[in-house]
């Protein structure tokens, strides 16, 4: 039930339907700039650090030639035209150079699952013509399968039911997984630890078994609600490679590897030309990482001369992925300082705006607040009663205000192509900017206080 | 009841000052129906907002019950104001965006006092001042007579002591302000004090005493209403 008092101001809010809209768009307004620009602002630097400390930008990529330029030739033409072929012992390179602490390959690769899907397109098709191309499509590499066309007529002949019955053996829904193959110097490079089981050990690299360790959102899909990850160790996942046995799942990382799948790499199993093209085919990549990303450029300098000794000018590619991402840094604090100029010297305008309109108001609420004080009102109520009037044009504008800031702000993320986006830094940042506009509003409510009730009276 | 002792009033405007009082004492008791009369711009509505409280004297003392208010804080005055002063100006000042029923149940609100009470009180105060058939209308649609009614019903929602009335039928036809003068009257006779200022003698012959203002001095201040009239 409102009280008498505060019915005065409601009604007139009502009736004076242009005004208070006023009020509430240029609430709306400045707190959708604020909110926008805000987040867009903070997002933008939370992005930044990410990005300047992912181990992705604090290492130099070193490539052979082709990759860089046509992935289109012919594998086999390739390895007649160009010498350089990079392997394992390539990394040895960093042993020169003191200031790169890790090395390492890794090479994204797939997994083709079998589960109830497959089966049933097995059974439609001609299953034994399904893995015959099995291999490098995208020019990654696949996990060689363990004799896959046995595999799968022995699926077929024991029937599926078998396989769903055996307690070692789990499906996954996904028709298809990404992962890598890596040497062991990714995850001390990436600081990546097992939560459950471990990391491959130095026999794992040189082994022809198929071992996986999962990231752990992939690891969760794996499993009913109430297991714990850990109950996968030691299971098999079934793919068309064939089997692949876990033998651990990683702790959180908050990366896309959390979806992926990790395979230990190795170029010493396999000799000969086949091995040669496999790993032309592999799209075989050397990562070297340094602590500190100011020694980048002397090391990118070093590896350039080293590579350029061992294989000839211009057949290695060495990048160093962090120029790249320093400029795009760069930019987008440029435009996201930018925004938030624009958009606090918008609030600071609406708040202005907002401040004037209420003042105005308050002087023709001169005659209201003297005969209120009359029949009784303290200052304190009067106080009350229009801070609870700016309060709801506040409350009404900073809602409308966050309808408009979440499009902005989604268009404002694409556009920046930002991968961290948090929706609640528009609350946060609306709420912020609603207090400020509130701060403004204070000014013309204290105008109150030096109404005397007997001057009120002399106003007809 | 109330007691103002060299009660002055100087409006400091930038180059010159205006007593708007000068020393002005007055005892008023318990029950009293006083008219204050006087031309204009002698001071009286300065006095009636001295004597409500709406307004602070330059100098001077005022007692109410004995008590000095002058020094009292705001959230005191208010409360002063809201339960034992009812106040009825000559442009009626209720609320346009209020019923009539709504605007006497206002000062009850600043007294805590419920809902469900403050409307009873205020539906049997408008009942008594024969409005009871316009409690829903809001003023704009009602006429000055009826308006002043609200008026005096609301000065009466929390049982004042003392009503403080400026000019109550100055906006108001002769037969209307009548009407609002017999209810003063009324209330009167139910003990509550009465201050009123007026321009009209018929309705100062009326009152128990008349005090005379002119240039913010008191120049007559009888018992006897009789004696001014008799010259
Ligand atoms: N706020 C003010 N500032 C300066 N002078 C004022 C102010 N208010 C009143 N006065 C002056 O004080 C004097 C007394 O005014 P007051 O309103 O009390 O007269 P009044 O007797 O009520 O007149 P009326 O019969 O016309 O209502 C007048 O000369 C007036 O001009
Ligand atoms: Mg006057």
């Amino acid at each position: 039930m409102l009280s008498e008092p505060f019915k005065i101001i409601f009604r007139r809010f009502v009736n004076r339907l242009t005004e208070s809209g006023l009020l509430i768009i240029s609430v709306a307004l400045g707190v959708g700039a604020l909110a926008a620009g805000g987040t867009l602002f903070i997002n933008v630097i939370n992005e930044n650090n990410q990005v300047l400390n992912s181990p992705s930008y604090k290492e130099i990529v070193v490539s052979t030639r082709e990759e860089s330029d046509s992935m289109e030739v012919p594998v086999k033409e390739k390895l007649l035209n160009e010498d350089a072929i990079l392997a394992q012992s390539d990394l040895d390179a960093a042993e020169m150079i003191p200031s790169i602490s890790y090395s390492y390959i890794m090479n994204s690769t797939r997994l083709r699952m079998i589960n109830e899907d497959f089966q049933e397109q097995a059974n439609n098709f001609a299953p034994p013509e399904q893995n015959n191309e099995s291999s490098s499509e995208n020019g990654e590499e696949v996990v060689q399968p363990n004799n896959p066309q046995d595999r799968l007529d022995e699926l077929l002949e024991d029937g599926f039911d078998s396989i769903l019955s055996d307690n070692s053996i789990v499906l996954s829904d996904e028709d298809e997984i990404s992962g890598y193959n890596v040497t062991s110097q990714f995850f001390d490079a990436w600081d990546i630890k097992a939560a459950a089981g471990s990391l491959f050990s130095s026999v794992d690299y040189n082994q022809t078994n198929s071992l996986v360790i999962l990231g752990s959102e992939f690891a969760k899909t794996l499993i009913e609600d109430d297991e714990d990850v850990s109950s996968l160790i030691g299971k098999r996942m079934l793919a068309l490679q064939g089997y692949q046995t876990i033998v651990g799942v990683l702790e959180e990382t908050d990366t896309s590897y959390d979806y992926q799948f990790f395979s230990p790499y190795s170029d010493n199993t396999s000799s000969g030309e086949f091995s040669q093209i496999r790993r032309l085919s592999q799209n075989t990549q050397l990562r070297f990482s340094v602590s500190d990303s100011e020694d980048l450029d002397t090391v990118s300098q070093m590896l350039d001369q080293w590579f350029t000794s061992e294989y000839g000018e211009g057949q290695i590619i060495v990048t160093n992925p962090r120029v790249e991402a320093e400029q795009t840094v760069e930019r987008n604090s440029g435009i996201s300082i930018l925004l938030l100029v624009l958009a606090l010297s918008g609030l600071f305008i609406s708040s202005v705006n907002i401040s004037h309109i209420l003042l105005s108001r308050t002087l023709r609420m001169k005659k209201h607040v003297g005969i209120l004080m009359a029949l009784g009102a303290t200052k304190k109520n009067i106080n009350l009663l229009f801070s609870i009037e700016a309060l709801m044009i506040i409350v009404i504008g900073t809602v409308l205000g966050v309808l408009i800031a979440i499009p902005i702000n989604t268009q404002m993320q694409s556009a920046l192509e930002l991968t961290i986006s948090s929706n609640y830094m528009i609350l946060i940042s609306a709420l912020a900017s609603a207090i400020l506009i509130y701060c403004f509003t204070i000014i013309p409510i204290r105008r109150f206080d030096r109404i005397k009730p007997a001057d009120a009276m002399r106003i007809q | 009841m109330i007691n103002l002792e060299n009660i002055s009033k100087v409006y400091d405007l930038d180059e010159t000052k205006v007593t708007a009082l000068d020393k002005v004492s007055i005892h008023i008791d318990r029950g009293e129906y006083i008219a204050i009369m006087g031309p204009s711009g002698s001071g009286k509505s300065t006095l009636m907002h001295i004597l409500g409280i709406l307004d602070t004297a330059s100098s001077g003392v005022y007692k109410l019950e004995g008590y000095d208010i002058t020094t009292l804080a705001d959230k005191e005055q208010a409360r002063i104001r809201n339960k034992h002063f009812g106040f009825i100006f000559q442009s009626f000042n209720l609320f346009p965006e209020l019923s009539a029923l709504e605007n006497v149940m206002l000062p009850m609100q600043y007294a805590s006092v419920a809902v469900k009470k403050r409307r009873d009180r205020a539906a049997f105060l408008l009942d008594e001042v024969g409005l009871s058939h316009r409690m829903n209308h809001l003023p704009t649609m009602m006429s000055g007579g009826e308006q002043q009614r609200v008026a005096i019903a609301r000065a009466l929602s929390n049982e004042p002591d003392l009503i403080l009335a400026d000019e109550p039928t100055g906006n108001l036809p002769t037969d209307k302000g009548d009407e609002v003068m017999q209810i003063l009257e009324k209330v009167n006779k139910t003990g509550v004090t009465i201050v009123m200022v007026t321009h009209n003698p018929n309705q100062g012959k009326r009152a128990n005493r008349i005090i005379n203002v002119r240039d913010g001095k008191i120049v007559e201040n009888p018992k006897d209403v009789g004696a001014i009239y008799a010259k």
